[in-house]
């Protein structure tokens, strides 16, 4: 059995240092690796990005995560994930990763994701270019997360995982769609298979079969 | 938890379009420093409701004192959660 922690939303400012590290320290007991599904900070400066790393530096299981929304809220997308990575976290944005825990190999694929909906309720890349631009960053965001996870399938991984921060289930749009609408993910990921289907961590269900918060 | 403060202030301004300032309010939660996109801001009769989870009480009471500020005259009730930090109490089990 592989065991995963798996949390996001965090949005840690220098006012939360320190507040999630004593369960942290607990997870060698109870899980294999740790995966954070983004939104880890509150506006994505570096300067929150520290709070976050010193609350996972050093744990003694792999750290895997994605950014979010508010983690490019303040253009420097690329330092957080510097921060994190120094941290010791595998940060992961279209690419895959594989983590072991004794002989077990667990394979992680992420991406933040973005808007865009799903089959039938979808925009498409058509019109104004701010529009074109937004599908096609949910498509890009969406075919990296589909071909680092058809990559992983290759890798002799014992489960294989798609880490993303928007929401990749429908559930969530039917419980609230007016908010869900801005922020439903594209449409991605390889079909199940019947023994190692990627698992959505933030949301706790299997992925669905052709979906990728 | 639940806060019922903010009653409106003697001589505070009639609630004109509340519609439209409860409206601004989440906006500026969202786009302003708080960077608060998890709380939602309803109309409930003449009163308005804040419900949601934020990281921090601090956060919590940002949000409650913005809130007070930009509808000023209307009663604003308070429901926001702070998220818990713990860790869970059990496991789900994925097949």
């Amino acid at each position: 059995m592989i065991r995963v922690a798996a949390v996001g939303d965090i949005h840690m400012g220098p006012e939360s240092q320190g507040v999630l590290r004593p369960s942290f320290e607990t997870l060698p007991e109870c899980a294999d690796t740790l995966l954070l599904a983004g939104d880890l900070t509150r506006h994505g400066t570096p300067e929150e990005a520290r709070v976050v790393a010193r609350e996972i530096k050093d744990l003694s299981v792999p750290v895997v995560a994605v950014l979010g929304n508010h983690d490019h809220h303040g253009d420097r997308p690329d330092e957080v994930t510097e921060i994190l990575r120094d941290a010791g976290a595998h940060v992961l944005e279209g690419q895959g990763t594989v983590v072991t825990s004794g002989d077990a190999r667990i394979g992680v694929a992420g991406t933040k994701g973005f808007g865009g909906g799903f089959v039938g309720r979808c925009a498409g890349e058509f019109g104004e270019p701010v529009m074109k631009e937004f599908v096609r960053h949910s498509r890009q965001c969406a075919d990296a997360l589909c071909t680092s996870l058809r990559a992983l399938g290759e890798q002799d991984c014992d489960v294989r995982i798609a880490l993303t921060h928007f929401s990749p289930c429908r559930t969530r749009w039917r419980v609230n769609p007016w908010r869900s609408i801005r922020s439903s993910a594209a449409t991605c990921s390889p079909r199940r298979s019947t023994r190692r289907e990627p698992i959505s961590p933030c949301t706790g269900t299997p992925t669905p079969a052709r979906n990728t918060e | 938890m639940s806060d019922h403060g903010a009653e409106p202030a003697p001589g505070a301004p009639a609630a004109e379009h509340l519609d439209y300032r409860v409206a601004h309010l989440g906006e500026r939660l969202a786009a302003g420093p708080l960077g608060e996109l998890g709380v939602r801001v309803e109309l409930r009769g003449e009163a308005v409701l804040l419900t949601g989870t934020v990281p921090s009480a601090q956060c919590r009471d940002d949000v409650l004192r913005l809130a007070r500020e930009a509808l000023a005259g209307s009663p604003v009730h308070c429901d926001i959660a702070v998220a818990e930090t713990s860790a869970p109490d059990h496991a789900e089990e994925l097949t």
